[in-house]
């Protein structure tokens, strides 16, 4: 959902404030760099994507539609940039499945623990980051297939995949 | 309470916040010196097209309105009109009777030729005094009488030949 003080530090950032654009920096560069240090193994690495997602979307600001919001569509133009270095991911990970393998688990709310979030990080990064996106981030499927350009049903399908492997990781070490 | 997935060192320290700060704004900055404001090319079209429009209904106004005046022109402006065009063709002839003239003829043609100019120079006066300042019965009336007399001399040019045979 788009915020108010969004819209309208957008509209003041292109009438030509710099202060709003430094307004729109500060609201959301934690949680980018949070979320981008799950995928990077350096701090610098980090810094270097989280500083190029903001000067694309600064500079691609007049083509913001407002129909997402601005974090979702921030984080969509990080994405797009890690996507850059993993090349054919989406074609090697996101091929059709069939969903009827892999059905939902009624244990399943009980995964999003603090032992849980230990586990994360053993996902590959494809896994790890749609389970963020939704699990820690709080997006919806459709506003990740939209950020990720793919399709819903897909998302869903990841999220359980990532969700199973955590499960088998933790009975694994805790028996 | 959800737990806790980030924990403190996740986020950025003031410096590399302020580092990262520092190229954005650079890069912003630059940005706005080499671009102009973004052209919106939906508007761009649709301003060609309401330019388009407006250009059909500006010649088609302009056609109407010259054809409603022409239609609606009084009738001494006709009459003007008309005896204007015939006495120039009338005196489209004349060189032809000053070549065919000879040495005794030709300074009385040419006489009559630098009197239908003087006259030419008056009708034109009332004319374009007509133009600026609007039209009198006494303008039209000596407007009148000078194309009567621009035929009378025009007649006389013609028909000089016979005369003198």
């Amino acid at each position: 959902m788009q915020t108010f003080d969004d819209i309208k530090l957008i509209d003041l950032a292109l009438d030509g404030s710099q202060a709003a654009y430094r307004m729109l920096y500060d609201k959301h560069v934690d949680s980018l760099f949070r979320f981008v240090q799950q995928f990077r193994s350096t701090r610098s690495d980090t810094a270097d994507l989280v500083q190029q997602s903001f000067i694309k979307c600064f500079t691609k600001l007049h083509a913001f539609q407002k129909q997402s919001s601005f974090k979702t569509w921030l984080f969509g133009i990080a994405v797009r940039e890690m996507q850059m270095d993993w090349r054919t991911w989406k074609d090697r990970f996101f091929e059709e499945i069939d969903e009827d393998q892999l059905q939902p688990n009624e244990d399943e709310d009980k995964l999003v623990t603090a032992d849980i979030f230990k586990q994360v990080h053993k996902l590959d990064e494809q896994k790890k980051m749609v389970f963020l996106l939704f699990a820690v981030e709080g997006y919806t499927h459709k506003e990740i297939s939209e950020l990720l350009e793919i399709k819903e049903s897909h998302c869903r399908t990841v999220l359980t995949r990532a969700k199973n492997e955590l499960r088998n990781r933790l009975k694994e070490s805790h028996p | 309470m959800k737990p806790k997935f980030y924990t403190p060192n996740d986020s950025p320290s003031e410096m590399e916040r302020e580092s990262m700060w520092n190229q954005i704004e650079l890069a912003v900055a630059e940005q706005k010196l080499h671009t102009l404001k973004p052209l919106h090319w939906r508007s761009f079209w649709f301003g060609c097209a309401a330019s388009i429009l407006i250009l059909f209904s500006i010649i088609g106004l302009y056609a109407v309105t010259k054809t409603l005046f022409s239609e609606s022109r009084p009738q001494a402006y006709i009459l003007d009109s008309t005896y204007e065009r015939a006495m120039n063709q009338l005196i489209s002839v004349t060189p032809n009777l000053v070549k065919q003239a000879g040495e005794v003829e030709r300074p009385i043609l040419e006489s009559k030729i630098k009197n239908i100019e003087d006259l030419d120079a008056m009708i034109d006066e009332i004319r374009n005094d007509m133009l600026l300042n609007g039209s009198s019965d006494i303008k039209r009336r000596q407007l009148k009488r000078l194309y009567a007399m621009k035929m009378d001399h025009v007649k006389e040019l013609l028909l000089f030949d016979e005369v003198s045979m």
